[in-house]
């Protein structure tokens, strides 16, 4: 008699610590799960957010590139400009960059001086200098991060070459994760 | 007598021990919950205290920078001059050649248009609640920082963006800043 009891009782200990070994392993598990769901939750944002810290450092980069930076044409080496002669040209040779940078989109604006009518004028070839946007790549709709830029070009003033420069904003779109 | 004893005694144990032995796990399972939800609450403080690289104010560093380059109306000689120059024109009080213009009006009026076409409108209905731009010369010869231009309009918020930037000058230094409040 005392011999089944006693099994009993190791068979009710053995129950309880398997019961309890479950239970530990389904709370670990669901704290687990809860953790990873919190951190995969955020994934998606943080890449978008990496992608948009890398879109700002490129257009805060982009007016230096050689392909666009006014270097010392006019004048001092200067910072924050881009040369609107030089982009009228990598606009026509446009598809040879266009993987380059690897960006949706590429755009240049004058802001200052406002246009009279105050429209958007794509520039081309016919009608450059009296226009207000250089849109240099265009893929698809994107996230855009933009940046303030000096526009300087020649111009030819009194039978002189003169240096122009206005204020402009530089816009690079970038994609999102999906 | 002895086995008796030994029997007795162990029923008495018998009796205490599931009662005793359920007390420990219960306080070994809520040890293991505590334990568990400090590990949680320190990995979600570590989760949300994770530094974000922050990137300097690189727009309005920029927006300084070009505009300082924008190619004014004061002509002279040289043809016309940049925003930089005419800053020290009319620190030094001189005028513009073309038209004898005055390139303290040309300055201050360059800096409102510009503000107002890059930033947009001040006030409830525009992007921002105000801004602030300040021009001060510091003279080589006296060395204090004298405030020569501070151009505000709208309201000054705890919630700003702004930078500065120290140009060279005939006589001494000029340092720009720039604030935007939303």
């Amino acid at each position: 008699m005392v011999k089944t009891r006693k099994f009993k009782r190791g068979q009710m200990k053995i129950q309880q610590m398997s019961f309890m070994l479950i239970a530990v392993f389904l709370f670990f598990a669901l704290v687990g799960m809860i953790v990873l769901s919190f951190m995969l939750g955020n994934i998606r944002e943080s890449a978008t957010t990496l992608k948009e810290q890398n879109a700002k450092l490129l257009v805060s980069r982009m007016a230096s590139s050689p392909e666009l930076w006014c270097g010392e044409v006019y004048g001092r080496e200067k910072t924050d400009c881009i040369d609107l002669d030089k982009a009228m040209a990598l606009k026509a040779n446009i598809r040879e960059y266009s993987e380059f940078w690897k960006i949706s989109s590429l755009e240049i604006q004058k802001i200052y001086p406002k246009a009279i009518p105050n429209k958007i004028t794509e520039c081309t070839v016919a009608n450059y200098p009296n226009c207000n946007m250089i849109t240099l790549i265009n893929k698809k709709d994107s996230y855009d991060v933009s940046n303030y830029v000096a526009l300087c070009r020649k111009e030819v003033y009194n039978n002189k070459v003169v240096n122009t420069c206005e204020l402009g904003k530089i816009t690079v779109g970038y994609e999102g994760v999906e | 007598m002895k086995i008796k004893g030994l029997i007795k005694k162990a029923q008495k144990d018998r009796k205490w021990l599931p009662g005793k032995a359920g007390q420990e796990e219960m306080v070994g399972f809520g040890l293991i919950i505590v334990i568990v939800a400090i590990i949680f609450i320190v990995l979600i403080s570590l989760y949300i205290k994770k530094p974000t690289e922050e990137l300097s104010d690189y727009e309005i560093d920029s927006f300084i920078q070009s505009a300082l380059q924008y190619t004014t109306t004061c002509e002279d000689a040289s043809g016309n001059q940049t925003l930089q120059k005419v800053i020290g024109k009319c620190q030094d009080n001189e005028l513009c050649a073309y038209r004898n213009m005055n390139p303290c009006i040309i300055l201050n009026a360059t800096i409102k248009n510009m503000i107002k076409e890059s930033w947009g409108n001040v006030g409830t209905e525009g992007q921002i609640r105000g801004y602030n731009f300040i021009i001060n010369v510091t003279e080589r010869t006296s060395e204090e920082e004298i405030q020569f231009l501070n151009i505000k309009n709208g309201v000054a918020t705890n919630e700003y963006r702004g930078s500065g930037q120290t140009l060279p000058y005939s006589r001494g230094n000029i340092y720009v800043s720039f604030y935007v409040y939303y």
